[in-house]
């Protein structure tokens, strides 16, 4: 059973995320923001990540190239969730470090669909 | 004729009192009768004459050409040259002090009032004539606009105050100089070209010229206008310069404001959409988990807003003034990467 973490700092958002999942057969982990997404990281190892980008103190961006940057995180392929739009720019400075992106609102099929591609099962 | 104060310069007693009864009789006053260049410089100085009679050969020392020179460099007198002697080197020396007429002994009543009438006359012209000059002179001086005259030689025929402070040289280093040698390089050639032009077209040209002047970025408006001699030959340009360096800077200031403005405008925006999109996930996710009677249209609604969201987004990095703006002062469109139907694009799988 592959494990997915749900980084976002909106608890219902983490609740209904880690729903969906679960009733599509995925085990969950949650964190609340880039600094407890790094903490889990060091002693689990999830098979894929959701990521929200706008968090505060640390925001989505800053906690990818963290996590890439950790030897035990950095080949979890990981996956943006987001509420903003994401510029040109921003895909092209971090376009090698995420598999893809979704735009909130997520459907559980949009959401199982794209975690199934990635993880090729 | 009003009654004019002429001063009489003679030695030879005879002539001095021929000269006194005719002068008088043409209504003239005779403010004085001398016969020394040194006493006559000591008339002139003392009864300020309209005209002064002056014989070239006199007594002492002092010649009646140094004598008008001495005056003329003090006075404005006009000076006629009265003289027996006729030989070419002495008229050219009298012409270099530019006499007002020259009048050769012996004379008649006629030629001498002709003359007289004459010299007044011209020097009232040459009157208002420096007036003008004067008048025009100060009006160049007092600008605050640099006015330079070039010749057709890119030498320098006038400057004004302001022209010698662009430049950064002392009026008297500018004169006569050739434009080469007073600005760098780079400028010169730049004047050179649009000089040029102004030469083959004969019209006037205006534009915007940004030069590096002693370590300083400055920009001026320069006017180029054609000089035309009487013969319509044109032989200077005349430039008008008009710094704009402060209104410049200011501009740049504020744009740079501006995009300091837009760009938390922008982060506003996104962190707005952003918390908007997260209730709507909220809600969407109850929806399809209570699977209730409702659902469709509740989805349906939730996908309406998110269009609208979608929408402010888009407007916002599609308005043209501010991609504009943004593509002239940032280098950069700060564009979103969109589908047709103008919401951003997810569940693209990259690389």
């Amino acid at each position: 059973m592959a494990t997915i973490l749900i980084v976002d700092d909106n608890a219902d958002i983490r609740d209904i995320f880690a729903i969906f999942l679960t009733v599509a057969g995925f085990s969950t982990l949650l964190a609340s923001g880039g600094d407890e997404c790094l903490e889990l990281l060091k002693t689990n190892h999830p098979d894929l990540i959701l990521l929200d980008i706008m968090m505060e103190p640390m925001d989505g961006w800053r906690t990818l190239t963290l996590i890439k940057n950790m030897p035990e995180s950095k080949d979890i392929p990981v996956v943006m969730v987001t509420g903003k739009a994401i510029t040109e720019g921003e895909l092209q400075k971090y376009s090698g470090q995420f598999k893809t992106y979704l735009m909130k609102p997520v459907t559980a099929d949009h959401l199982n669909e794209a975690i199934v591609e990635i993880l090729k099962l | 004729m009003e009654k004019k104060k002429i001063l009489v310069v003679e030695d030879e007693f005879i002539t001095a009192s021929a000269l006194r009864v005719s002068l008088e009789g043409m209504g003239c006053t005779v403010v004085g009768t001398v016969d020394t260049g040194e006493l006559a410089v000591n008339a002139a100085t003392e009864h300020k004459p309209d005209l002064i009679l002056m014989d070239i050969i006199l007594k002492g020392d002092m010649s009646g050409i140094t004598a008008a020179n001495i005056i003329q460099k003090h006075y404005d007198i006009p000076v006629i040259y009265l003289t027996g002697q006729s030989d070419e080197a002495t008229i050219n020396r009298a012409l270099k002090s530019e006499p007002f007429g020259y009048i050769v002994k012996p004379f008649d009543e006629k030629n001498l009032k002709s003359n007289i009438m004459m010299a007044l006359y011209k020097h009232s012209i040459d009157l208002k004539l420096k007036a003008s000059e004067e008048r025009y002179r100060t009006i160049a001086e007092l600008s605050g606009d640099g006015i330079l005259i070039i010749t057709n030689d890119n030498s320098i025929a006038y400057a004004n105050g302001s022209a010698s402070r662009i430049i950064r040289r002392k009026p008297t280093e500018i004169i006569d100089e050739p434009l080469k040698d007073l600005v760098p390089d780079e400028m010169f050639r730049s004047i050179r070209t649009v000089l040029d032009e102004v030469h083959i077209t004969n019209n006037s040209m205006r534009l915007t010229q940004e030069y590096s002047l002693g370590g300083d970025q400055r920009w001026f408006d320069t006017c180029y206008i054609p000089l035309f001699s009487a013969d319509d030959s044109l032989r200077q340009v005349m430039m008008i310069i008009h710094d704009i360096t402060d209104q410049v800077l200011m501009e740049e200031k504020m744009a740079m404001e501006g995009i300091t403005q837009l760009e938390k405008n922008m982060e506003q925006f996104q962190i707005l959409n952003d918390q908007i999109r997260n209730p709507l996930q909220v809600i969407t996710g109850l929806t399809l988990l209570e699977q209730g009677p409702s659902q469709k249209k509740i989805l349906e609604q939730v996908a309406m807003i998110d269009i609208l969201v979608s929408k402010l987004d888009m407007e916002w990095y599609k308005s043209t003034k501010v991609r504009s703006f943004l593509m002239r002062h940032y280098q950069h469109g700060g564009k979103m990467i969109s589908n047709d139907e103008g919401r951003p694009v997810s569940n693209k799988t990259m690389r």
